[in-house]
């Protein structure tokens, strides 16, 4: 008995300690937790004897009648984007299509491991994407069994590729067999099956990492180090040994693909000996076509949505992509500790420069290619050949194209009408598809010189795409073009979007480098002196339009959409000084020469020392530390921050907003007024609203945004889920939501609860059965391969797709699309980010939210901006000069936005100067809410990051964010408003003598209940729904066996003590 | 008379000692420090031994009981590394150090366990 009321003891204490340490753990992860779980904390209630039509409370629909059904469309959706973005890059004598029946040897290790898109938040499953010899094979070719047996075998594990270590330290090995090995084993079967040898080349990147650290590539001495996205030695030996099989006759063809994200070093693929290229992207769930494409049932209709580059080391962006830090940054004492986390990277002291500023991709190899040309003075050594590999836009079909009546004419004030017909030429043997780019090229003038104005030589504009063209069948294209993007940003003079004056010529079809041709030649017709023998390749002045147009400085001076803030038209001007560092009020010394026309020779291809070399000024500290005004950052917590730099948020004598005034209004009142018409966000009934809401209210609403925003039961306001991302949902479940249509549907049919839960015996099986334990999301393929396929139409299908599935599980929010700009190759997370090219992006992320918003799923696109690269994201001060940034990085959201109807947008980690994209009061306030009309809400990128969570030092507060109203809600979770564990709300401070903060808080509450509303959270909710708390029941139980466990202990040692008395007393 | 179970009581206060300085070493400058842990842990060391020294019987649970109260400290310390490695995105794996530091803590917790059943008085020998 001793002995069992000892261990009695000691386990209910011990459990009693871990309970405890347990329970305070998990209410801290409490939202992370609900999460994963998929439990709410607040749930919707029917007013008791009310009785709603589910009819009258369905603001979002579905295209579809059954879960199953939305789940097929999607995965259709995403083979088009397979079918229509595939590049066929090379294709000499009609090496494709392969004849059914070829008998074909595969190799590379990415043949039997494709690489299905990226890693971290653009991941898909690819437990159910198909290999390439699967997919061959489907398509009735016969696969080389031999090769496919050794490649598949536990003996070559060692020769697929991977990587070690991790973010900023990770290794990517990219090994392959060695062609000796593989001849070994497999060389004898190659002339059977001969008809082709088909050598896939992979490449993966993602989240956290970039592709120009450590890796088992070779090392051509050019200052870029071992490469990963050249051949590595194992595959070269590949190549070379399948030329040499040609060469014996033993091989007719040689078949390269590309399966990649983005762009490898092309110059392997130009070699005579290989006959037919593709560059395949990462495919996705749509891998299983690539043997059809192969085949010809699909004919190849892409575009490359990249410059693919000869060799790296010729690209001068890279020279500025990577990150520095300031030398002097110790002795203003600012941090330049690494982080010992996840992230070694400097926070408070790190650099970068796009020197290039808009020559960057096409726009320098063309526009160094046209000045060649043209003989402009200092274009200095430049061999096109050399340089370019594939140019921006190209893409080749197995059919024969052509273009004819090409016509631009004014249609409007602001409106030009590209009209085109489109043949498909009658001895082609395919039908197909074919886009037509339409680029713009502006004047390179005095004015543009004097005022630093960067102008390339062609510019995309604008694209259509035919439908299926059968041999012989024409189609007249039709697009409309708005003469706004026709102007210049100039920062100098106007400052603002000026129409300098001069020719603009409109390019209509083919790459960047064919319409750069087709320009030369136009400017030739219209008696500018050009050298055709250094031309590389052909031009048709037939497919070029010119208007002269004069100096214009104020058609385009104001704001096409209404303002958010306000609800005026704002002026477009300088909102981007401090981003650039020559403009910069604090630069000091510092001054970069940005690349120029009339000076092609100074720039820099030295990848090691070419970049600029800045030092920190003591104001630039001072920012960086702003954004830090409260001390509550987790890892070098204070006292780091030096005692100067500590800026707490100054009080004020502002009076505080009208708090927790009851006027009865729930937020679905705000919907539509007594006359049926929508409530505009201006009407003053929202100011009775916000008045109701309480200081605790508004604490709560601007501390989570965890993947969520929360719900305000006193107001009505339903939480939101949101979730990643940019290339589909990476998880969630159908039956999760009770604004989900599954669950409302269901509901319907009686088959709820008492206590609103499922009965899941009873409910559609076509529903439940698909969503156990699965990935959801059809997986689409990478954005660059959308982006590939030059089609509007498709892009609003995905994002159509996706926001059938959000409405039916009742996800109200998704971080994405990506529309950081593919700057370069080496960019670990180019999958999910559409383009080097800000209109690509931007055309085709405006019709991927659009086709989202209609469903309620609203997009946070991201990261806004700059974050085009992934090492060293978290807190590296970008400078760049305004044009660049607004007419390439921050187009691609813009039209989103103004065309898309875009709601919320995800910030940045990487800064705009020195402020982070989340407290850049000009980004946020002035450019997405006051130009672009943003309606929504910005939530940071993941907080834990930017709070020293993740052993970084911390570099940006929620509560300085939402102060200056850089952003609303941080990705992340703050302490509960009602000081759990004794750590109060970062925000409970402000309660008094802040009236600024207050007003900003409204502010922020007010984008979030605003974008509540018109989502499908609120489907199922009417003015009979109440929004009620609830605790999970895992708190609950947590609670109770506490209780338990501590009462079992008192008992127990108050047992022991009576035993120890009596005892004593028998002794 | 001093007898095995004050022999444990040495024992297992050596392991305390071992595991507080442990911990202080791998994990000084990070979050992951708790100092009520190691505080704890010294002072539970020191607190038994003198306690065993006059009555030797309760030492263990003294032991235990510090034990505990560190283990549960050090857990909530380290819980946001350990999910962060394993859930960030990408997981590579926990450093030698953290097994290093997770074992003195098993081991110490385990014999603390055990010196609560060995006889401590001579009516339990």
């Amino acid at each position: 008995m001793k002995v069992f009321r000892k261990i009695l003891t000691m386990l209910s204490f011990f459990l009693s300690a871990v309970l405890v340490t347990g329970s305070v753990i998990a209410n801290e992860n409490a939202p992370q937790i609900n999460g994963f779980l998929n439990l709410e904390t607040y749930k919707l209630e029917e007013v008791e004897g009310a009785d709603t039509k589910l009819e009258d409370t369905l603001y979002y629909t579905s295209d579809f009648a059954t879960i199953g059904e939305v789940r097929e469309h999607a995965v259709s959706v995403a083979e088009s984007v397979v079918v229509e973005g595939t590049v066929l890059l090379k294709n000499e004598n009609g090496t494709l299509p392969l004849a059914k029946g070829s008998k074909v040897s595969l190799v590379g290790a990415g043949a039997y491991d494709p690489v299905y898109g990226g890693t971290g938040s653009g991941g898909i499953s690819g437990a159910k994407q198909v290999k390439y010899n699967e997919s061959l094979e489907a398509a009735g070719l016969v696969v080389n069994p031999t090769i496919t047996e050794r490649y598949l075998s536990e003996d070559w594990a060692q020769y697929k590729r991977g990587s070690s270590g991790s973010f900023g330290t990770t290794r990517f090995l990219i090994n392959e067999v060695p062609w000796t090995v593989l001849s070994e084993a497999t060389g004898s079967t190659f002339a059977e099956y001969g008809d082709a040898a088909i050598f896939v080349v992979s490449r993966r990147g993602g989240e956290g990492y970039d592709l120009n650290g450590d890796c088992d590539g070779i090392d051509n001495n050019d200052g870029l180090g071992p490469d990963y996205l050249g051949l590595n030695e194992n595959e070269w030996s590949i190549f070379n040994g399948l030329k040499e099989k040609k060469a014996a006759g033993e091989i007719k063809k040689i078949i390269v693909v590309v399966n990649f994200s983005s762009m490898i070093e092309g110059d392997f693929i130009k070699d005579e000996a290989v006959d037919a290229a593709i560059w395949a992207g990462a495919p996705g769930a749509g891998n299983h076509l690539f043997g059809q494409i192969l085949v010809g049932e699909y004919n190849p209709s892409g575009r490359l949505p990249d410059t693919m580059f000869m060799d790296n080391a010729k690209n001068p962006t890279n020279v500025n992509f990577g990150w520095w830090v300031y030398p002097n940054t110790e002795e203003l004492g600012v941090s330049t500790f690494l982080g010992t986390g996840q992230y070694p990277e400097i926070t408070l002291g790190s650099y970068m420069v796009y020197q290039e500023g808009m020559y960057m991709g096409y726009r320098y190899t063309e526009t160094r290619y046209e000045d060649l040309v043209l003989g402009t003075q200092n274009v200095g050594s430049y061999n096109y050949d050399e340089v370019v590999a594939y140019p921006f836009g190209y893409g080749l079909s197995y059919s024969d194209f052509e273009l004819s009546n090409a016509k631009v004419t004014k249609t409007g004030d602001r409106e030009y009408t590209v009209s085109v017909t489109v043949t498909n030429k009658a001895d082609s043997k395919l039908p197909g598809k074919f886009s037509v780019p339409v680029w713009i090229s502006k004047p390179y003038g005095d004015y543009a010189k004097k005022n630093g104005i960067q102008v390339p030589s062609v510019e995309l504009i604008d694209f259509g795409k035919t439908e299926i063209l059968q041999p012989g069948q024409s189609e007249t294209l039709e697009i409309k073009l708005d003469e706004k993007f026709f102007a210049s940003y100039d920062a100098e003079e106007a400052k603002g979007y000026v129409l300098m004056g001069g020719d603009y010529y409109v390019c209509v079809g083919g790459s960047a480098h064919e319409a750069t041709n087709n320009l030369l030649m136009a400017k030739k017709a219209n008696g500018v002196t050009i050298d055709e023998g250094k031309m590389i390749g052909s031009g048709d002045a037939s497919l070029v339009t010119k208007f002269s147009i004069d100096y214009n400085k104020t058609k385009y001076q104001m704001s096409d959409q209404v303002s958010s803030t306000d609800g005026t038209y704002h002026v477009v001007t300088n909102l981007f000084d401090e981003a650039d560092i020559n403009r910069y009020s604090g630069r000091g010394t510092n001054h970069v020469d940005y690349y120029s026309r009339d000076n092609w020779a100074a720039v820099s291809l030295d990848m090691v020392n070419g970049h600029p070399q800045l030092v920190m000024t003591e104001q630039m500290a001072y920012e960086v530390y702003a954004q830090v005004p409260d001390q509550t950052g987790v890892y070098n917590a204070p006292p780091h921050t030096p005692d100067k730099y500590v800026q707490p948020i100054p009080t004020d004598d502002v009076a505080y907003p009208t708090m927790g005034k009851d006027a009865g209004l729930q937020l679905i009142d705000m919907m539509y007024d007594s006359e049926g018409q929508p409530i505009d966000m201006f009407d003053p009934v929202w100011d009775t609203f916000l008045d109701q809401l309480t200081w605790e209210d508004l604490m709560s609403l601007c501390s989570n945004g965890f993947h969520l925003t929360v719900a305000a039961p006193s107001v009505g306001k339903p939480s939101t889920r949101d979730e990643n991302g940019p290339n589909g949902w990476t998880r969630f479940n159908y039956t999760s939501r009770q604004n989900g249509l599954f669950y409302l549907y269901e509901k319907e049919k009686g088959n709820v609860d008492a206590e609103g839960a499922l009965i899941t015996d009873k409910v559609d099986q076509n529903g439940i059965a698909q969503t156990r334990g699965e990935a959801m999301s059809a997986g689409f393929p990478s954005n660059g391969l959308l982006a590939a396929t030059f089609n509007k139409k498709v892009a609003y299908a995905v994002g159509n797709a996706i926001g059938n599935e959000g409405v039916w599980a009742g996800w109200s929010g998704i971080y994405g699309t990506g529309l950081n700009i593919h700057r370069s190759a080496y960019l670990g997370r180019t999958s999910e980010y559409f383009s080097e090219d800000g209109t690509l992006s931007g055309l085709m992320g405006a019709e991927w939210s659009r086709g989202c918003e209609e469903k309620g799923v609203h997009v946070y696109n991201k990261h806004c901006a700059l974050n085009d690269l992934e090492s060293c994201r978290h807190g590296v001060q970008v400078w760049l000069p305004e044009q660049a940034l607004r007419e390439i990085y921050l187009r691609a959201f813009e039209l989103p936005i103004t065309m898309g109807g875009a709601y919320n947008t995800m910030a940045s980690f990487s800064r705009f100067g020195t402020y982070s994209g989340a407290a850049c009061e000009a980004l946020a306030k002035h450019f997405l809410r006051g130009e672009c009309g943003m309606k929504g809400v910005i939530v940071t990128d993941y907080y834990g990051d930017m709070n020293g969570n993740q052993n970084v030092d911390p570099y940006f507060e929620q509560v300085y964010g939402t102060y200056v109203g850089g952003s609303d809600i941080p990705d992340g979770n703050q302490p509960a408003g009602n000081e759990q564990n004794g750590v109060p709300n970062h925000f409970a401070k402000y309660a008094t003598g802040y009236g600024k903060m207050a007003w900003a808080m409204r502010d922020s509450a007010k984008r979030l209940c605003y974008q509540t509303l018109w989502s499908n959270a609120m489907n199922g909710v009417s003015s009979n729904t109440r929004v009620v708390q609830i605790t999970p029941w895992w708190q609950t139980m947590l609670q109770g066996l506490q209780i338990g466990f501590i009462a079992l202990f008192a008992l127990c040692a108050l047992w022991t003590i009576v035993a120890m008395i009596k005892e004593k007393k028998a002794a | 008379m001093k007898n095995k179970g004050f022999t444990f009581t040495l024992v297992v206060a050596a392991l305390m000692l071992a595991t507080g300085l442990v911990y202080y070493l791998i994990y000084n400058g990070t979050n992951y420090l708790s100092m009520q842990a190691v505080y704890a842990l010294i002072g539970g060391a020191i607190l038994s031994v003198l306690l065993g020294l006059v009555l030797g019987r309760f030492a263990p649970a003294l032991q235990f009981g510090a034990v505990t109260v560190a283990l549960c400290f050090y857990v909530y310390y380290i819980y946001f590394f350990v999910s962060s490695a394993i859930y960030g995105i990408q997981y590579s794996g926990l450093p030698f150090e953290f097994f290093v530091n997770a074992a003195c803590y098993v081991v110490m917790f385990l014999a603390s366990i055990i010196n609560c059943f060995v006889p401590h008085t001579a009516k339990e020998q």
